[in-house]
């Protein structure tokens, strides 16, 4: 039953990655591409690192998937003009796939005729995987784990100063401006007389 | 039973998926875009299923790294296809090499 329900959810990744390429609707690809991770990540719940799935879940389905699809929303693309358009040297790339697929499958059998453990383990992850992470997350790739953190930050400032213009005729707020502001220059006292007649 | 063969198969085609994706694309920036999550979500694949082979947790944090990458790799290109969309109205890639600078 679980290899059924394994190699089920393999097919449906294989597929639906497929179908991120090929379709010809944004947002259809993206929606495939949504439904390709969970698929990955049903399949790491079935290999026992389940850490790795919601995380997986988590991350890519909750935001990335969600940046793609606001920028589409944003884009405005016309739908025509979308589908992928064939190559006249298409034989030249199914020859390079070709290639590179063959050339690690070579390797990966070669390896595997050495040492019988790739074909021989039952493929699980033994243990409680979010414990074993965060044992060694936080004390031998603490300096990893930092560096991950500064590369968000480097992204999200890079993501906001190229998005970021300024237009003519809008009124802001200028808080230099604002602060340096001094009380005895902007406020004046005006004498008004009892009988004295208000004037704009 | 479910061997480190059949996955490490399974994360080269969706490997090789996205590097189809790549190569045969010719329109559309943002479906470029797509088919580099797909590679590296190929390649995490890789890392977790050797991890639950030998039993060590080290392939699930470098895992966690990817995903740290192709999250901030996806905001910064998603930055500049908007930029791009906002200065060329499409998101043709033939038109990409007359940006200058």
């Amino acid at each position: 039953m679980t290899e059924f329900l394994f190699y089920a959810f393999a097919a449906l990744a294989i597929f639906s990655c497929l179908m991120v390429i090929l379709s010809s609707n944004a947002i259809n690809s993206i929606l495939f591409l949504v439904f390709s991770y969970l698929n990955v990540s049903a399949l790491f719940v079935s290999i026992g690192a389940d850490f790795a799935a919601m995380m997986l879940a988590v991350v890519y389905v909750g935001a990335v998937a969600v940046l793609f699809l606001f920028v589409v929303m944003m884009l405005d693309i016309e739908y025509g003009k979308l589908k992928t358009v064939l190559h006249n040297h298409t034989m030249l790339i199914f020859m390079l796939i070709g290639i590179f697929a063959l050339e690690i499958l070579f390797g990966f059998y070669a390896r595997s005729a050495f040492s019988e453990i790739y074909s021989n383990t039952p493929l699980f992850y033994e243990g409680n995987s979010i414990k074993e992470v965060g044992l060694v997350l936080y004390t031998d790739y603490v300096l990893y784990f930092q560096l991950s953190g500064i590369v968000l930050l480097l992204a999200m400032v890079g993501a906001i100063s190229l998005t970021l213009r300024q237009r003519e005729g809008v009124k802001r707020q200028n808080p230099t401006e604002q602060i340096f502001r001094d009380s005895k220059a902007a406020v004046t006292n005006i004498d008004i007389k009892p009988d004295a007649v208000l004037e704009e | 039973m479910i061997t480190s063969v059949d996955f490490s198969i399974i994360s080269l085609m969706i490997f090789l998926v996205g590097i189809f994706g790549i190569l045969f694309n010719k329109k559309n920036l943002l479906i470029m875009l797509m088919s580099i999550e797909i590679i590296l979500l190929g390649a995490n694949m890789n890392f977790v299923g050797f991890a639950a082979l030998s039993g060590e947790p080290e392939g699930i944090i470098y895992s966690l790294l990817i995903l740290t990458v192709a999250a901030a790799e996806a905001a910064i290109a998603l930055a500049i296809l908007v930029l791009y969309f906002r200065n060329r109205h499409s998101v043709n890639i033939d038109t990409v090499s007359e940006l200058k600078g």
